[in-house]
C-alpha cells in the first residue's frame, strides 16, 4: 500500500515534483528552449538562459527597453527578438548580435529554417530571404503578428485581414486575405492549405489557400491569442474559451461544418496552447496562472501549476518533447521534466 | 499565494486644435509628484515631451464586427497599451494624448471591450481642454470640439486671462448646455492641482456620479440650438429593476450611434444597494454600487448626453419603469 507521503505527493502539480520555478521580477514574453537552454524574452530587455536541471544561468542583455516579440531561428540555436527600442537581435547564450537598429517599435518577429526571417514595424514588414535578398512590404496597418509556413511562406496578421508572402520566386508573390476588423495572431497548416487567423472580435478566420474560400469559426468567449499546430499537422488547437479548442483540419474543407472539440476546461479563459512536439498532448495555460497537460485522446488533464494570479504568457516543449517551460505575466520561469513525469 | 495585477490608470487628453494638450501634459510630467508617466501622442510636435518614455500612435480606428455600428475601437492603442505592459513596473500612469479632430469614442470604447486591457489598465478620466478665447467660435463650427465636450469627464477652460468675465460665463453656460457633468477648472496655463486631474476614478462604477458629488443636484438649462445636448431623467420613485435594464438595453441599442454619454444612479425597489450604469454608445455596463446612505434621498437620475436625443420619447421610457 503506498503511503500517506507518496499519495500526497501524486496531487502536487509537476512543477513542484519535477521541476522549478525561477522569479525573474518582469514580465516573460516568450519562452523558448534555445540550444538546449530554456531561454526566456522579458519585459527589462534581458534574454536569460537556464540549463535545465541544473543551476546554470547566463543574462545576455539585448533591449533596452522590453522585448515585444521573439521567435526561434538558426536552428534553434538563437533567439530572434524585437524590442520597443527598435532594435532586432539574434541572441544565443554566447551574446546578442543587432540585425536592425531603428526607432519604431518592434511589433512582431518570424524567422524560418532556411534562414528567412523578418520583422514588422509600423506600417512595413521587412522580409530578408533565405538567398540573402531585403525587401520591404507596405502594410494597411501596424502587424500584430507573422508567422512562417513549414514551406518558407510568410503570414501577416494585419489590420483588415492576412497578407500572404510567398518568396519561392524571384519577385515575392503577396496575397491578401481581406477580413474586416483587427487581426491579432496567424497560423498556415502544415499541408499549405490553409491560413487561419484570430481575430479581434473572438472569433477565428480561415482562407482556403486554393480557392480563398473563407470560414469564420466564432463561439469563442475571449480571443483566441494563441494558436498551435498538432504534430500530426491534423488538428490547430486555440486558447479564447475556458477550455482548448480544438478544429480538426484532416478533410477537404477544414473545419467547415465540423464540431470543435474542447478540453481541460476550467471555470477560467485559456489564454495559452502549446502542442507536444511528438505525443497526443497539450499544455494549455490560463489566465490564473495556472498551466496543465492534456491528452487528445482521452481528456486525462495533470496539473503542471497551481493558479497564482498571474496569466500564463508563453509555454514550449523543447524540440524531443522532454521538457516544458513557461513564463507568467508577473515574471515567473518554470522549467519541468516530463520525463521524470512519466 | 493568488495576486492580482496592479490596473494602471490611462487619462485621455483631448481638446480642439490649439487649446493647450501639450501645455497640460508638460505641467503634468514637470509636476513634482514622484510618479512616472509613459506618454502616448499622436505625433511629435513642434513642442518637445519631457518624458523618457514617449510613444507615437496613429489613431488607427478600427471598426469592431459586431453588428454594432457606431463601435469602434484604437487598434494601435490595443497594441500601444499591450506592449507597455510587458514593463508595467516601470510607470505608474499613462497619458494620452489625442489629435485636435480626434472623437474620443474609440478610445473609451476600447476600455469597454477589450478584457485584456480592463484587465492591466483602466481609462481613469476624459479630460477636455478648452481654449477660453476660442471656444464659442470653434464650439459652432466644429462637430469635433462639441464631441470632445461631450465626453468630458474635466473640462479645463484654458487661457482664461485672455477671455472677459463675460465670455467666461458664457463658455461654461455654452458647455453646461452639452454636458452637465463635467468637472470644470478655469486654468491659466493649464496651471491645475494635477490632484484634480489625475486619478479621478470617473469610469469606475464605483465612483461613479462620486466624484461628482454635485451631480444629482445639478439644475441646468437646455433647449440650446445645439444638436449634442443633455437629458436629465429624475424619478422620486424607485424604479422596477427588469423594466429599467430593459429601457437602458433599448435605449442604447435604438440612439447608440447618437449617445455619446450616460451615467446614472438609480434606486431601485425593494433594493438597499445604489444601482449605477454607464454608457459609451451602445457599450453599456451596471453594477450594484453600494447601500443607500440613511439620510440620503433615494433618487433615481440618468444623465444622457448626444445628438439630437429624444426627449419626449426618453422621458415617457424612463418614468414606465417606476415600480
Amino acid at each position: 500500500m503506498p503511503s500517506l507521503k507518496a499519495a500526497a505527493r501524486q496531487t502536487l502539480p509537476l512543477v513542484k515534483r519535477y521541476g522549478s520555478e525561477h522569479a525573474l521580477g518582469t514580465h516573460v514574453n516568450a519562452v523558448r528552449f534555445v540550444g538546449g537552454y530554456a531561454a526566456a524574452a522579458l519585459g527589462d530587455g534581458m534574454v536569460r538562459f537556464f540549463l535545465p536541471n541544473a543551476a546554470m544561468t547566463i543574462a545576455i542583455p539585448a533591449h533596452k527597453g522590453a522585448i515585444l516579440c521573439a521567435s526561434l531561428a538558426t536552428n534553434n540555436k538563437e533567439f530572434l527578438t524585437g524590442g520597443d527600442d527598435g532594435r532586432v537581435c539574434r541572441i544565443s547564450p554566447d551574446g546578442a548580435k543587432t540585425i536592425t537598429d531603428g526607432s519604431g517599435w518592434i511589433d512582431a518577429v518570424a524567422s524560418h529554417p532556411s534562414g528567412a526571417y523578418a520583422f514588422a514595424t509600423r506600417r512595413t514588414a521587412f522580409v530578408h530571404a533565405a538567398d540573402g535578398e531585403d525587401r520591404e512590404i507596405t502594410l494597411n496597418g501596424s502587424a500584430a503578428a507573422m508567422a512562417f509556413s513549414l514551406a518558407g511562406q510568410l503570414a501577416i496578421a494585419e489590420r483588415g485581414g492576412v497578407t500572404l508572402i510567398g518568396l519561392a520566386n524571384e519577385t515575392p508573390s503577396i496575397r491578401r486575405f481581406p477580413h474586416e476588423g483587427l487581426h491579432l495572431a496567424v497560423a498556415v497548416s502544415a499541408d499549405e492549405r490553409f491560413v487561419v487567423s484570430s481575430t479581434y472580435d473572438c472569433a477565428l478566420h480561415t482562407w482556403r489557400l486554393s480557392d480563398d474560400f473563407d470560414m469564420h469559426m466564432s463561439g469563442y468567449v475571449g480571443r483566441p491569442r494563441s494558436l498551435s499546430w498538432s504534430a500530426d499537422g491534423r488538428w490547430l488547437a486555440s486558447s479564447g474559451a475556458t477550455s482548448v479548442v480544438l478544429w480538426p483540419f484532416q478533410d477537404e474543407d477544414g473545419p467547415l461544418r465540423r464540431t470543435a472539440t474542447t478540453l481541460a476546461r476550467r471555470s477560467t479563459l485559456v489564454v495559452h496552447v502549446s502542442w507536444h512536439p511528438r505525443k497526443s498532448m497539450l499544455s494549455v495555460g490560463y489566465a490564473d496562472g495556472a498551466l496543465v497537460l492534456v491528452q487528445k485522446h482521452d481528456g486525462l488533464v495533470r496539473a503542471v501549476r497551481d493558479p497564482d494570479g498571474s496569466a500564463i504568457t508563453d509555454a514550449n516543449f523543447d524540440e524531443s518533447g522532454r521538457f516544458l517551460a513557461y513564463g507568467t505575466e508577473q515574471g515567473t520561469l518554470g522549467i519541468v521534466d516530463l520525463r521524470e513525469s512519466a | 499565494m493568488i495576486t492580482a495585477a496592479r490596473q494602471i490608470p490611462v487619462t485621455l487628453l483631448t481638446g480642439y486644435l490649439g487649446a493647450g494638450k501639450t501645455t497640460l501634459l508638460n505641467r503634468i510630467l514637470s509636476e513634482k509628484h514622484g510618479k512616472r508617466y509613459a506618454v502616448v501622442v499622436n505625433e511629435f510636435g513642434e513642442v518637445g515631451i519631457d518624458s523618457d518614455l514617449v510613444i507615437d500612435a496613429d489613431e488607427e480606428v478600427v471598426q469592431m464586427n459586431n453588428g454594432c455600428v457606431c463601435c469602434n475601437v484604437r487598434g494601435d492603442l490595443i497594441r500601444i497599451l499591450g506592449g507597455l505592459m510587458k514593463r508595467a513596473e516601470r510607470f505608474d500612469g499613462i497619458l494620452l494624448e489625442t489629435t485636435g479632430l480626434a472623437d474620443p469614442a474609440p478610445v473609451a470604447q476600447t476600455f469597454f471591450i477589450d478584457d485584456d486591457i480592463r484587465r492591466r489598465t483602466k481609462l481613469d478620466a476624459i479630460v477636455t481642454v478648452v481654449d477660453a478665447h476660442h471656444f464659442l467660435e470653434q464650439v459652432d463650427s466644429a462637430p469635433e470640439a462639441r464631441e470632445q465636450i461631450a465626453f468630458a469627464d474635466i473640462g479645463l477652460v484654458n487661457k482664461c486671462d485672455l477671455a472677459s468675465a463675460d465670455q467666461l460665463a458664457k463658455v461654461e453656460a455654452r458647455i453646461r448646455s452639452i454636458n452637465p457633468f463635467a468637472k470644470l477648472h478655469n486654468v491659466e496655463r493649464c496651471h491645475v492641482d494635477i490632484t484634480d486631474i489625475l486619478d479621478r476614478g470617473a469610469f469606475d462604477l464605483d465612483r461613479i456620479l462620486e466624484a461628482e458629488p454635485g451631480f444629482l443636484e445639478h439644475v441646468h438649462s437646455h433647449g440650446h440650438d445645439d444638436k449634442i445636448t443633455s437629458l436629465s431623467l429624475v424619478s422620486r420613485q424607485p424604479l422596477a429593476p427588469a423594466r429599467f435594464l430593459d429601457w437602458i438595453q433599448d435605449v442604447t441599442q435604438r440612439f447608440g450611434p447618437d449617445l455619446l454619454r450616460m451615467k446614472g444612479v438609480v434606486a431601485m425597489q425593494d433594493d438597499d444597494d445604489r444601482f449605477v450604469v454607464q454608457a459609451v454608445h451602445m457599450l453599456v455596463e451596471g453594477n450594484h454600487q453600494r447601500a443607500w446612505r440613511k439620510n440620503e434621498p433615494r433618487h433615481s437620475r440618468v444623465v444622457l448626453i448626444g445628438r439630437n436625443l429624444p426627449g419626449d420619447v426618453l422621458r415617457q421610457g424612463f418614468e414606465a419603469c417606476q415600480a
